[in-house]
């Protein structure tokens, strides 16, 4: 039953960092159970005066799990890899949910939503779930610069630990980083209509 | 556009990106040479670019954090902004006094009678949780009973759009987490207040209702230092804390502990820094789980500190179980000694060395007070004036108290295997029904620890004596009986036992139609209950008192699939049972839903039938479905039933995957009979799955003292600590449990070959279970005996080409022999049937 083959299965296919994909179907529900309610946690605490460092959650996260041996992660630069899409995952949900409710709230509160007011781009206020699909298409032009936008945006990952990550220099991180981020703003302007 | 292209535009746009802003321009033109499209794309890039919008500078969690914030202050206004000056039910609403996690509270004028009340309201998320709903109402109503100066009493409950809401007395003043605010009373003030505290305990405690999360927050002291404790009770509801009752120049506390108070999911309830180690533990908790957290509470007032003070909500549940608090003269040298041993008693890890009772406490602050004066206080002696007349009246009327109350001290019982009086051997399964229904009823008082039947039903034959039996059980009694059936009538009689005098404690008969068994299982059970004197909460008093009845038929049936099931379930402890009995099991069920469609226990016997054939019988998306169907429609017909909870978490758990709603089942299961073991192994289980392997090893902790006989399960202990890797610690386990399956793999794993042979055979020769085999032969593999491995594993396919076998466990065999292109097929057959 579950964890017995959940643990024999991870146990057996414990080189999931040498690309073995079944071993990752193991971790999945770990690192994503997890994340999800560190997440929510988080998000519940709803104290405005301190910032949530997407890092250090998933930090959280991996030192939870980690201390368990019956993770397999092979190390936290993997980890953090997971995580990041995850995160995606997580974050995107919560942002189509809440549509979802302010949609059944009625128009009055749509209008005051998603900050409208200054522009689907704007530094502190962007439409996820537009972005969501932007960078799948980003991914159809250049997959390796829509992963790095998802460790960076949603992995909270520095320019540093992204091309530590991903066995690139940092220069080539941060111009990857700077052209995809031009392509998405753009992207999503486009999709919201002239501003 | 398409890649090529990109890749074309972005390396034009990255290099212009590293020249100064002002020959971004000219560069762009000389590199498109001519290409007009290219400029263009480029050129709308880098307006992009210099956008100063700071597009994608804060991490997603960031915004979507913002966002929630803000939808909170959203509702929050918007509910406000429909509730100030409106009328509710026969409240005008005049302002918002404050909120918190556990709803807002308003300062409202009640219509009719002209007074002012505090109305709180519940928070969101509970008021769409039909549970949670019905759970308020009944706190409200227990709480309610509650008259004292010391108590915020509460006046009403009632509806609204709003959703549900209390009416309660209006305090004036600030609370004491306010009045502490890091800095500590004078040792009076934490006498008097500590008084006042000990009286509302006192009382609420002697009708039965636990506070629950005691802490300086719930705690309001007027303006003429009377304290009243607040909300009673509601830690219970939602897992989330109470916040206060808060007059309007009151400032929101926003700090760090605010923080830490929030109760984790997951977590237990009550607030961290003032949980008692055993409400941590998730024990069953009594009066003096109130009395640690008050000690806390003390320690806190007395020295401006909390006593167990920590970063994380985790950390701070560590000290509290592994570390004592600070000598609190050390912390505030005013403090008196007399004071220090009332909170260090209070605050002692084991609730037997804790003060039993709030009047003691009492007592000894009030000693405290009279030290502290130098004399005796007038208030004191005030104080003391009914209670002489209460003694002089009780002395005079009843000569004096019953000097023992033996049995009061009883937490712990075993309900040994009924004697079937019938003379017909086949009514053996009905009093073996009998005994484990009546186990299950007694097994929901939360603060009793009951002896699961497997345990107890070792004893069915056995010549040892009471006492003998109590010391390997390890209970303070046992309650043994006969069962007598003639037709419809049944007769039941029941003596309890205190187990180290051998002392008749309580004996008696019932005599009874089939049809109403169940009520005299409770009548049984609640007589029991009221004699060993636990307190029964209210929703325990209510679920005893609530038998339905059955149909005598449909009843006989569900017991003889339940017995099906149980030869080789020890203990409602899923293990992979042998293919006859579950299918007999599932028959007899089904026997009984057609006498009776509306048996919810057949309904959850069927769901547990269904769920263990999907190991190795059927594919579980064969029969997982059904057991879904069969949970789902016994919690339909009685939601109180944790049995059908259970069920239902195992599914949930282990073929919906849907791991939220694994945990509430499993929870709720566990509330409403923290005895099942079913319940606590589902709950391990679900830890497992998660990770949170030393929580599940707590939780089997648990199993193991309900039942501390268990035979080697699947889920066990031993198996446990196995995939946990502590290969040593589960040798050790698995050859106390005699669990020669698991001590094979963990020897092998150890590398101690020969004893994990001989393990191996002695494992192999105890099952037909194509499961266990595979196991047992993965343990031979991984100890070099591949040619036995091989030989096994060729007999456990010859049987899957007949029945379902879960692939996971034989891809394990093929995995130790090296093999993995044969390990990945059984995988993939094991993801394809959507393997548990």
């Amino acid at each position: 039953m579950a964890p017995d083959s959940a643990m024999q299965v991870s146990e057996l296919l414990l080189d999931w960092g040498k690309g073995d994909r079944e071993a990752l179907k193991e971790i999945l529900p770990l690192v994503y159970g997890e994340l999800r309610r560190l997440a929510r946690h988080h998000l519940r605490q709803q104290r405005s005066n301190h910032t949530l460092q997407t890092t250090a959650l998933v930090h959280e996260a991996y030192l939870r799990l980690a201390e368990e041996d019956s993770l397999h992660v092979k190390n936290r630069a993997h980890f953090l890899g997971i995580a990041a899409q995850l995160m995606r995952w997580i974050l995107v949900d919560y942002e189509r949910s809440r549509r979802a409710a302010k949609r059944g709230a009625g128009a009055t509160r749509l209008t005051l939503d998603s900050g409208v007011e200054q522009g689907p781009t704007h530094g502190g206020d962007i439409d996820l779930l537009a972005l969501n699909e932007a960078l799948d298409r980003l991914a159809k032009l250049d997959s390796q610069q829509s992963r790095i936008v998802e460790l960076r945006y949603f992995g909270g990952l520095t320019v540093e630990d992204t091309s530590e990550f991903l066995g690139l220099s940092p220069s080539t991180v941060h111009r990857s980083w700077s052209s995809a981020r031009a392509w998405l703003r753009r992207e999503l302007r486009q999709r919201a209509g002239p501003a | 556009m398409n890649p090529e292209e990109w890749q074309k535009v972005r390396s034009i746009l990255e290099s212009a990106l590293e020249l100064d802003p002002a020959s971004r321009s000219a560069f762009v033109d000389r590199a498109c040479a001519g290409d007009k499209n290219l400029r263009t794309e480029v050129l709308s890039l880098l307006s992009e670019h210099e956008q100063p919008d700071r597009f994608l500078d804060a991490p997603a969690l960031e915004m979507v954090r913002q966002h929630a914030v803000e939808d909170q202050r959203q509702r929050d206004e918007d509910a406000e902004q429909t509730l100030l000056g409106k009328k509710i039910s026969h409240y005008r609403i005049l302002q918002k006094l404050g909120g918190g996690g556990m709803g807002v509270v308003y300062k409202a004028e009640d219509t009719r009678l002209h007074r002012f009340v505090a109305l709180k309201f519940l928070p969101e998320e509970m008021a769409q949780d039909a549970q949670a709903l019905e759970r308020f109402k009944r706190e409200a109503q227990a709480a309610s009973a509650l008259n004292h100066p010391n108590i915020c009493t509460i006046y009403d409950i009632g509806e609204s759009e709003g959703g549900p809401f209390i009416a309660m007395e209006l305090l004036e003043g600030s609370t004491l987490k306010y009045r502490i605010s890091g800095k500590p009373l004078s040792p009076e003030l934490v006498v008097e207040i500590g008084m006042h505290i000990a009286d509302a305990l006192e009382v609420a405690h002697a009708k039965s209702i636990l506070h629950r999360d005691i802490k300086p927050a719930n705690i309001f002291v007027s303006e003429r230092g009377q304290a009243k404790l607040l909300d009673f009770g509601l830690a219970k509801l939602a897992g989330s804390t109470a916040e206060t009752v808060a007059s309007k120049d009151l400032p929101t506390a926003t700090d760090t502990q605010d923080a830490l108070d929030l109760t984790f999911p997951g977590a237990r309830m009550g607030t961290a820094p003032y949980m008692s180690p055993e409400q941590i533990r998730g024990e069953p908790i009594d009066a003096r789980s109130d009395i640690f957290g008050f000690g806390a509470v003390l320690y806190e007032m007395a020295t401006g500190k909390p006593a167990f003070p920590g970063e994380t909500s985790a950390q701070i549940r560590e000290i509290i179980l592994t570390q004592e608090p600070a000598s609190p003269r050390k912390l505030n040298p005013q403090v008196p000694g007399a004071l220090e041993r009332v909170i260090t008693k209070a605050l002692k890890k084991k609730p037997s060395e804790r003060y039993q009772r709030a009047t003691d406490l009492r007592a000894d602050l009030l000693r405290v007070q009279g030290e502290m004066a130098g004399r005796w206080p007038r208030r004191a002696v005030l104080a003391a004036l009914p209670l002489l007349v209460v003694l002089v009246g009780l002395g005079w009327r009843f000569k004096w108290f019953r000097p023992n109350l033996a049995a009061g001290n009883i937490r712990s019982i075993a309900v040994l295997p009924l004697t079937n009086l019938s003379g017909d051997p086949e009514q053996e399964y009905f009093a073996d029904g009998m005994t484990e229904e009546l186990t299950t009823d007694l097994g929901q008082v939360s603060a009793l620890r009951v002896i699961s039947r497997t345990s107890a039903m070792r004893y069915k034959k056995s010549n040892k004596t009471v006492p003998e039996i109590a010391r390997e059980l390890d209970v303070d009694a046992v309650v043994e009986g006969s069962v007598e059936r003639a037709g419809n009538q049944v007769r039941i009689t029941a003596q309890l036992i205190e187990a180290p005098t051998d002392r008749h404690l309580w004996a008696k008969s019932y005599e009874r139609d089939l049809r109403d068994i169940l009520s005299l299982q409770d009548d049984v059970a609640q007589a029991i209950a009221s004699e060993v004197s636990v307190k029964l909460t209210p929703q325990e008093r209510i679920r005893l008192a609530t038998a339905r009845p059955v149909n005598p038929q449909a009843h006989e049936a569900y017991l003889h699939g339940y017995d099906e099931l149980r030869k080789h379930l020890p203990g409602g402890v899923f293990v992979a049972s042998e293919r006859e009995s579950i299918e007999k099991a599932v028959e007899y069920f089904q026997r009984a839903l057609a006498i009776d469609p509306n048996d919810s226990l057949a309904y959850a016997g069927l769901a547990d039938a269904y769920y263990s054939q999907s190991t190795f019988l059927r594919a579980p998306l064969e029969v997982m479905p059904k057991a879904k169907a069969a949970a789902a429609r016994a919690i339909e017909l009685d939601d109180t039933l944790a049995e059908a909870h259970a069920s239902l978490g195992y599914v949930k758990l282990t073929f919906d995957w849907d791991w939220p709603a694994a945990e509430r089942e499993f929870r709720r299961a566990l509330e409403l009979n923290p005895n099942l073991p079913k319940a606590h192994a589902g709950y391990a289980h679900y830890l497992i799955t998660l990770g949170r392997t030393d929580e599940a090893i707590r939780e089997l902790d648990r199993v193991e003292k309900i039942d501390p006989l268990l035979p080697q399960s699947h889920m066990g202990l031993p198996w446990l600590l196995f995939n946990a890797r502590r290969y040593e610690k589960a040798v050790e386990v698995a050859k106390t449990n005699g669990d020669d399956r698991v001590l094979a793999l963990s020897l092998a794993a150890l590398g101690r070959s020969e004893e994990a042979v001989a393990a191996a055979d002695r494992a192999a020769k105890s099952s037909q279970n194509p499961v266990i085999l595979a196991q047992v032969a993965a343990a031979y593999a991984s100890a070099g005996k591949r040619d036995k491995a091989r030989t096994m594993l060729s007999a456990i396919e010859a049987q899957a080409k007949e029945r379902y076998i879960c692939g996971v466990n034989v891809a394990c065999v093929y995995a130790q022999l090296g093999d993995k292109e044969q390990a990945f097929s059984w995988l993939e057959k094991g993801y394809l049937a959507r393997s548990d």
